[in-house]
Parts: C-alpha cells; sequence; structure tokens
C-alpha cells in the first residue's frame, strides 16, 4: 500500500524519531511505512491521518493489490 | 512490562543460583548443577539491572515499552515464531529420515511423535483462536 507519510512529514518538517515518539512507535516503524515495506493497522493508519489532521484516505493510496500469500 | 514483579523474579533466580553453589560448595550436589546455577546468577543479576533501570529511569521505560508494543515489532515476532515452527517440522522430518536410514529407531520415534505434537499444538491452537472468533 502507498503513502504519502513521508512527503507530508517532510512538508511539516517534523523527523523520523519525532513522529515514533508521537506516534508511541519505534523509528524503524516509520521508515518501514515510508518505503513501503510494512502495512500499518487500521489503528497506526488512523492515529497517524489524525496527527496529520487529515483522512486516512489523504495519506494511504488504496489500490489493488496482488495477494501476498 | 511489569517491572516490580520482574524484580521478584529475578531475585528468585539469584537466591537460587547462590543457593546451588552453596549446596556445591559443602559437597551436597555434584557438578551437574554448578552450570545451571551459574547461568541462573548471571541471567537474574543482569536482568536484576536493566529491571531496576526500567523501573528508574523513565526515559529507559519509555523506550523498552515502545519497543514491546510496536506493532511491527509485535509483527516480526510472530512472523519470527511462525518460520521457527516451519522450520522446526522440516528438520524433524529430516531427522526422522536420516534416523530411520541409520536404524536409530528410537531416535526416530522421538522426532517423529515431536512433529505429531506440533501439529496437535498447531490445531489445537488454530481451532482456540478461530472459536475465539479472530
Amino acid at each position: 500500500m502507498k503513502n504519502r507519510i513521508e512527503e507530508i512529514r517532510k512538508a511539516r518538517g517534523i523527523n523520523q524519531e519525532e513522529l515514533a515518539k508521537v506516534l508511541k512507535v519505534s523509528r524503524q516503524t516509520i521508515s518501514s511505512l515510508e518505503n513501503g515495506r510494512y502495512n500499518p493497522s487500521i489503528f497506526l493508519a488512523y492515529n497517524i491521518s489524525k496527527f496529520f489532521g487529515l483522512t486516512i484516505e489523504d495519506v494511504f493510496c488504496f489500490e489493488e493489490e496482488e495477494d501476498e500469500r | 512490562m511489569n517491572g516490580k514483579r520482574n524484580v521478584m523474579f529475578n531475585i528468585f533466580y539469584i537466591v537460587i543460583g547462590i543457593a546451588l553453589i552453596a549446596c556445591k560448595a559443602f559437597g551436597i550436589i555434584d557438578d551437574t548443577y554448578t552450570g545451571f546455577a551459574g547461568g541462573l546468577l548471571t541471567v537474574g543479576v543482569i536482568q536484576l539491572a536493566r529491571n531496576v533501570k526500567y523501573i528508574n529511569n523513565s526515559e529507559y521505560k519509555e523506550k523498552v515499552d515502545i519497543e514491546i508494543n510496536d506493532e511491527r515489532n509485535r509483527y516480526l515476532r510472530m512472523q519470527a515464531w511462525s518460520w521457527a515452527g516451519y522450520m522446526m517440522v522440516i528438520i524433524l522430518g529430516i531427522a526422522t529420515i536420516i534416523c530411520m536410514v541409520v536404524g536409530k529407531r528410537d531416535l526416530m520415534l522421538v522426532c517423529s511423535y515431536s512433529i505429531c505434537l506440533m501439529l496437535v499444538l498447531f490445531w489445537g491452537s488454530y481451532l482456540y483462536l478461530n472459536h475465539r472468533g479472530q
């Protein structure tokens, strides 16, 4: 799943460490999310969107993906 | 993480370790338990230091709590257990065949029963989680 976390974070002048601290996750999680290596739970997606003051659809791009199994 | 409860466990490990070493010193037990006692004592002391730091240092506590509760870390831990289970079954399967070929019947039975136990545990866990509605 693609997302705009890195773009929005940089536009707001926040570094990964600060974002991770606010969301109570590790910095590696933010890095993995930004690189698209990890898809967040609905709770984390909601918290990220809420922190940026946007909707989940504004931050995450829900596209048809192949089944990873 | 429950720091205070863990401290109690760590003290328990240290006491058991010291008790076993004392028993060895007085000749009550043989060398078999010395390594076990040393291990308990070492683990107890290291974990005690970490848990005391966890209780007293709020910054460290926050860091540890995030490491434990971070959803990606939890996912990776689950994935690692899953891989470990698969690899264990494959290793036991290979060991069963090797033991059968070289005629180690007892070892072969241990390996094959271990595979059966793992499969029973897997299906038991699956049915339980399914029943719980996850």
